[in-house]
């Protein structure tokens, strides 16, 4: 028997009912550090962290006592302690035996060290695939982007060079306090022009520094209005832009710069459908719903052909002349990675497209509810994939 | 004379200019406040007369310009463009002097000035504007 469970590839440990090992197979050496002669007859708990190793009595007393199952028969993910003191994350499924020495549970360990460490590959690489499409954005916008720094710099430029004729006569003419107040008038302007380069500037660093994700709690309508002003930059200004948005609005637990990277996304299309059309208008509205936030950004453009319709939120796929066709996918993954989803609606004949994002804005009490069930077991496993990007 | 190259103003206008100086306005459509504003203190502060527009409607509707002055457009006006409203300026009997300004990329410049083809006189400067571009043309 024992040979047998020793050519498994999960760790396999048998355990009486006072959570003494009887049986730890050679997976379980290959996993712990420990050889099986270390192990048997010890208490369990050796092999869990201190959080685990204090409850672990108390779960074998209670089960036996009440028949409460909190793990047998239900897998959990859990950590397990290492010999040399380190931790690694294992899924652990329980079974029960009833045997002639007694009650017996083989407990069937599944070492998830290199799973975890895919995942957090996969975050990462998702992450910088975000950013890569933020400064493609920008890269795109680039040209507008210079337009928008030439106007300020422009302004400076004439200011300083009006004061600098202005002093230069006064060498001969003396000052007056009529024309000083005049020069520092210009000179106030001047300041002002290069405080606006300069909130241009923190706008657009602001989406292309690099940085990890993060969750915050955030004010939605202050955040799209923003990420609005970055998106007109350089463009037709005939075009209106309405902005609808809802009034008291809860917070947002959400990356704010990717949220804002979704609507300069969705705007920024929406300026391309109404292109060149007569009365362009961009509807960009937000509002609530009993779970979720919603932003929706809609034109009144020519809405989106059905052959469009099939390829529209895959990367790469790209009807525009520009870009690399990355805006909608990358959008719709970061709609999902806060829990969210992005939803087209395609209009068409006299109807423009109009794109909808719901963001649950309840996740972190949720979150915490879904923890408070974990600790009972009796809600969804703790292992299920929270989408945390 | 459609060119990008802020060439100096041909000397046949410049002598005309220098003439007339005491009557010559300068009109600048110019959408942008801070543009605009410190284009204004720059050519007040040369002593000449300006009026200022933010767009092409409400310069249009104003008293035209006389074929001394010079008017200086920008070319990404919202409403009606710059280049629109050089052809009407090019339509009148006498037109002014023109001269288009923008802080567009290149080739976008080159379709909007396309356009124009066939209209002499319209120069271009391109932005960041200096002062030196502004008082060569006067």
């Amino acid at each position: 028997m024992a040979s047998v469970l020793d050519t498994a590839v999960d760790g396999i440990i048998i355990i009486d009912e006072h959570a003494r090992m009887m049986m730890f197979n050679k997976a379980c050496e290959r996993m712990f550090g420990y050889e099986a002669a270390e192990v048997i007859g010890r208490n369990v708990s050796m092999l869990t962290p201190p959080e685990h190793a204090e409850v672990h009595d108390g779960y074998v007393e209670a089960y036996k006592r009440t028949g409460h199952r909190k793990i047998i028969g239900i897998g959990r993910e859990v950590r397990a302690k290492r010999k040399d003191g380190t931790y690694f994350p294992i899924d652990l499924s329980v079974g029960e035996a009833i045997t002639p020495e007694g009650r017996q549970f083989i407990g069937i360990l599944r070492d998830l060290t290199a799973r975890k460490e895919t995942e957090r590959r996969l975050t990462e690489l998702q992450g910088d695939l975000i950013r890569l499409a933020r400064v493609s954005a920008l890269d795109e916008m680039g040209s507008a982007i210079a337009h928008e720094l030439n106007q300020p710099l422009t302004a400076i430029i004439l200011y300083l060079q009006a004061v600098e004729r202005e002093l230069r006569r006064a060498k001969d003419t003396g000052h007056s306090e009529e024309a000083d107040a005049r020069r520092f008038a210009i000179i106030k302007k001047a300041q002002g022009e290069a405080q606006r380069a300069g909130s241009i500037i923190q706008r657009i660093r602001q989406l292309v520094e690099k940085r990890g994700p993060e969750r915050k709690d955030v004010d939605l309508n202050h955040l799209v209005d923003d990420a609005i002003e970055l998106t007109q930059i350089g463009q037709d200004r005939i075009v209106n832009v309405v902005r609808d948005y809802g009034a008291d609005l809860p917070m947002l637990q959400a990356d704010p710069v990717q949220i804002q990277q979704i609507v300069v996304n969705l705007v920024r299309n929406a300026f391309e459908a109404v292109r060149g059309r007569e009365g362009g208008e961009i509807i960009v509205s937000t509002s609530l719903d009993d779970r979720h936030l919603l932003l929706s950004v809609e034109d009144n453009g020519p809405g989106i052909a059905a052959e469009m319709l099939d390829g529209l939120f895959q990367a790469f796929k790209t009807g525009k002349r520009s870009g690399m066709g990355l805006g909608l996918a990358i959008s719709r993954t970061i709609a999902q990675s806060h829990g969210g989803e992005l939803l087209v609606d395609p209009g068409g004949s006299d109807r423009g497209a109009r794109f909808a994002v719901r963001l649950p804005f309840l996740s972190a009490q949720l979150s915490a509810e879904s923890a408070a069930d974990a600790g009972t077991l009796k809600g969804p496993r703790p292992s299920e994939p929270k989408r945390e990007v | 004379m459609i060119g990008i190259k802020a060439s100096p103003p041909p000397s046949a206008m410049r002598a005309r200019i220098t003439g007339t100086q005491s009557v010559m306005k300068i009109h600048i459509i110019e959408d942008d406040w801070g543009v605009r504003d410190a284009l204004v203190e720059l050519v007040r502060e040369l002593g000449y007369t300006v009026l200022a527009f933010g767009d092409g409607e409400s310069f249009l509707q104003a008293d035209m310009p006389a074929p001394d002055d010079l008017v200086l457009v920008d070319l990404g006006l919202p409403g009606i463009s710059g280049v629109d409203v050089i052809k009407r300026l090019k339509r009148l009997p006498a037109p002014p002097h023109v001269v288009a300004i923008s802080g567009q990329p290149r080739a976008q410049i080159e379709r909007s000035m396309r356009d124009l083809r066939g209209d002499s006189g319209v120069r271009l400067l391109r932005k960041p504007l200096v002062s030196e571009a502004i008082t060569a043309l006067l």
